[in-house]
């Protein structure tokens, strides 16, 4: 079981070194690769997960080097279920991006950025697995690190002038905030002498309040930045809807989550006892309302997309806000519902784009009479997320509320009531969403398209050109091919991730069971920190 | 962590890289943020070489430092490259507005433009109005004194007539009289010999109006002013 431990980061470098070594040009051996390392992936993890369910954390020193310098990467029950979760969205979003890059192959040649964005995105998925794993904070930063560059990768893959643009501001935004998280080890380890979270859980309750507030307000910071809760979220809206659909969709469900993953992550194991809720509170609430408001007022589906993911961040801060085992378990419910169905949504919008070429809902009309499957794939996951009963986004949402209504108080209501109003507007955009891209008359939607129809006469018969003024573009930078056919892989994973939401209601209860265990090995760090000491032979 | 004691001299040299860095970090010149991004990373690299202490070395900073050292530098690397990208698209190296950014200012600036023709409206309003007051009050002084000059004129004809009138009187006196006639002085006639009967006459039917017109005869009739003086009192 220890030996499994480093390959979700391993597999993924090794695959990425064998690609470089095969070259651009075996395309269906290079797809092999992928395939099979990120099924690995999640073999793998799903083993770890089930392993730290049944015998407490994993601790492996990487290496077998000693205490301080060794590498420590660590499997509990909340970091394997995050690992299970981001292996299968990985590994559905690269099923997709395969299939649509083979589908646009055969329209287009192939360019080269298509050679550098597997590789890319294999760093990606090591640079995750890394920052769930990490038992120490420098790792965690090396995690992040790993993962933010091949992020900046993909967000500018292409090098059109808008991406360039749009990922100036996303790589400028994930460079200071490192900078900061750099600041954070810095003083963490001038005030104990360790980066090891274990140890830094002993020795932070022991030194002075001022220098851990220092500790954990650059912590939160960072992190808050990484997770794009409200006041440091603006740069997400404005750079995730230039990527292409497949990446924006992975950065969507897995990126922001592994913010949120590190914020509860170090809040709970390094300041168990200090207060942080009346800021959590505030800033829960304003990420919720915000975010929603900021979606309501969009046009475009991928920008409005990217709002509500703000906004339902917030869902998750306030399950740490709230700080109860109740809470957590509904936040660590909330964030794999949240995974996957906000990746559903967003690669939803890529086979939209396909199909149209634009994602502005205000030129898109009809959809669910001319294509069925389009609403039925939308549909269920835009319900979802507004937290409509049967399905699992609602029971996420109840056993939220539930424990906000549990740990009473005015700041719990005012979250509960802050909850209810976000769900509220979720519905109302998605339904605006729904109303004009779906349910209008096909004819509606075209308005200034018609103008530009250039009908001329051949000696056919009539041709008609449509110009969309959308600038959808592929994963290589390229205008994506449009057209009715969806490739199977593309469909094939929306259809899969859109099924495991839905598994998500019908095993709600092994699921729950589930995070409330992870819930309260996280509200008892003392079994943590045992695990890791044991292992590693206890602070130095 | 050795003795608990640090060089103030590292930490004031790792602060001020860093302050030079954020501050070169807020330019919009995506080459001044690689220079920022450098300069504030190896501050930070240099604050972690201080929380490592005084004493002998402590490896796990420099192991820090080092990967540390790594990832700036492929950052900056990949920054420089991106800024080069920006050179080759758009001619300068300048991270541009945020869309909605710039929607948000738009609005705004319309806003703004449109209070100030609002303001402008308002004034022009004001002018036009005090305009509109200013011309109709000079309207109802020249009707004034057009009334003023048609009453005048009025009166001037009324008195013609009235020395017309007078003067078919005196003609018609003069036949009954039965002067001797001098045609040498026809110029000087009307006037010497209206002296004495006009005085008479005169001031029957001028009871009703007897001061209106005291300097028009003299227009009318350059001979008359030394008669008129004489015969009106």
């Amino acid at each position: 079981m220890k030996g499994l431990v480093p390959l979700p980061v391993l597999l993924p470098l090794f695959a990425v070194g064998l690609k470089f070594v095969l070259g651009p040009r075996r395309l269906r051996i290079q797809t092999l690769i992928s395939l099979a390392v990120l099924t690995a992936d999640l073999v793998i993890s799903s083993i770890l997960m089930v392993g730290a369910d049944q015998h407490g954390p994993i601790v492996v020193q990487v290496g077998g080097f000693a205490a301080p310098l060794g590498i420590t990467l660590v499997v509990d029950r909340f970091s394997g279920l995050m690992l299970a979760i981001s292996s299968t969205v990985t590994l559905a979003v690269l099923v997709y991006s395969q299939s649509q890059r083979t589908a646009d192959e055969n329209e287009d040649e192939a360019g080269t950025p298509l050679a550098v964005f597997y590789p890319t995105y294999l760093v990606l998925a090591a640079g995750i697995a890394d920052s769930f794993l990490a038992g120490d904070l420098f790792n965690l930063y090396v995690g992040f690190e790993v993962m933010l560059t091949a992020s900046y990768v993909l967000m500018t893959i292409g090098g059109s002038e808008q991406r360039i643009r749009h990922g100036a501001v996303y790589i400028m935004v994930g460079a200071s905030s490192s900078l900061l998280f750099v600041a954070a080890i810095a003083v963490a380890y001038a005030a104990c002498g360790t980066v090891n979270l274990a140890d830094l859980s002993t020795r932070l309750a022991t030194t002075e309040p001022a220098v851990r507030l220092a500790v954990q307000v650059l912590l939160l910071t960072v992190f808050a930045v990484k997770a794009a809760v409200f006041p440091l979220s603006a740069w997400l809206p404005d750079s995730y809807p230039t990527a292409p659909a497949p990446v924006t969709a992975v950065f969507a469900g897995l990126l922001t989550k592994v913010g949120v993953y590190s914020l509860i992550r170090t809040q709970t194991l390094l300041f168990p006892h200090d207060g942080r809720t009346s800021l959590l509170y505030a800033v829960a609430a304003l990420s919720m309302i915000v975010g929603i408001l900021g979606a309501v007022a969009q046009a475009d589906l991928k920008r409005l997309l990217s709002f509500t993911l703000v906004s339902h961040v917030g869902f998750l801060v306030l399950g740490l806000a709230l700080g109860t085992v109740r809470a957590l378990s509904g936040a660590l419910f909330y964030a794999i519902t949240h995974i996957t169905v906000q990746t559903t949504l967003f690669l939803v919008t890529g086979l939209i784009e396909r199909r149209e070429g634009t994602a502005d809902f205000g030129r898109l009309a009809g959809l669910a009479r001319m294509s069925p499957l389009l609403g039925v794939l939308f549909f269920l996951p835009a319900m979802n997320l507004a937290g409509i009963p049967p399905l699992s986004g609602f029971v996420a949402k109840l056993a939220l509320l539930q424990a906000a209504a549990a740990v009473g108080g005015v700041g719990a209501y005012f979250l509960l009531a802050a909850m209810l109003v976000t769900s509220l507007l979720t519905l109302y955009a998605m339904s605006k969403v729904w109303s004009r891209a779906f349910w209008r008359d096909p004819g509606e939607g075209l308005g200034k398209e018609r103008e530009r129809q250039i009908v001329f006469p051949g000696v056919a018969g009539v041709a008609v050109i449509r110009s969309t003024v959308g600038e959808a573009r592929g994963i290589g930078g390229r205008r994506i091919a449009t057209g009715e056919n969806y490739p199977a892989g593309m469909l094939g994973a929306t259809i899969a991730l859109l099924l495991l939401s839905l598994a998500y209601t019908v095993w709600a209860g092994p699921i729950a069971r589930y995070t409330t265990r992870a819930a309260a090995e996280l509200l008892d760090p003392a079994a943590y920190v045992q695990a890791v000491q044991a292992v590693v032979g206890g602070a130095h | 962590m050795t003795e608990g004691a640090t060089s103030l001299t590292l930490v004031a040299t790792g602060g001020l890289l860093v302050a030079c860095g954020v501050y070169l970090l807020l330019a919009q010149s995506l080459t001044r943020l690689v220079l920022g991004f450098i300069l504030a990373g190896n501050g930070l690299n240099v604050l972690i070489l201080a929380a490592g202490g005084l004493g002998p070395a402590d490896v796990l900073t420099q192991a820090m430092i080092l990967t540390a050292i790594v990832i700036t530098l492929g950052m900056a690397a990949y920054l420089l490259a991106m800024a080069y990208r920006t050179w080759q698209l758009t001619g300068d190296d300048l991270v541009q507005d945020d869309v909605e950014d710039r929607r948000i200012a738009n609005e705004a600036h319309r806003e703004d433009l449109r209070g100030e023709l609002r303001a402008q409206r308002a004034e022009y309003r004001t002018e036009r109005r005090a305009a509109l007051a200013l011309a109709r009050h000079r309207r109802q002084e020249l009707r004034d004194s057009l009334r003023e000059a048609r009453r005048e004129l009025r009166a001037r004809a009324r008195l013609q007539r009235a020395i017309a009138a007078r003067a078919e009187d005196y003609e018609y006196l003069e036949e009954e009289t039965e002067t001797d006639t001098d045609f040498t002085r026809p110029p000087e006639r009307p006037a010497e010999p209206r002296t004495e009967p006009r005085t008479e006459p005169r001031t029957e039917p001028r009871t009703d109006k007897p001061a209106e017109p005291p300097s028009d005869p003299p227009s009318d009739k350059p001979a008359d002013p030394p008669a008129d003086p004489g015969g009106r009192p």
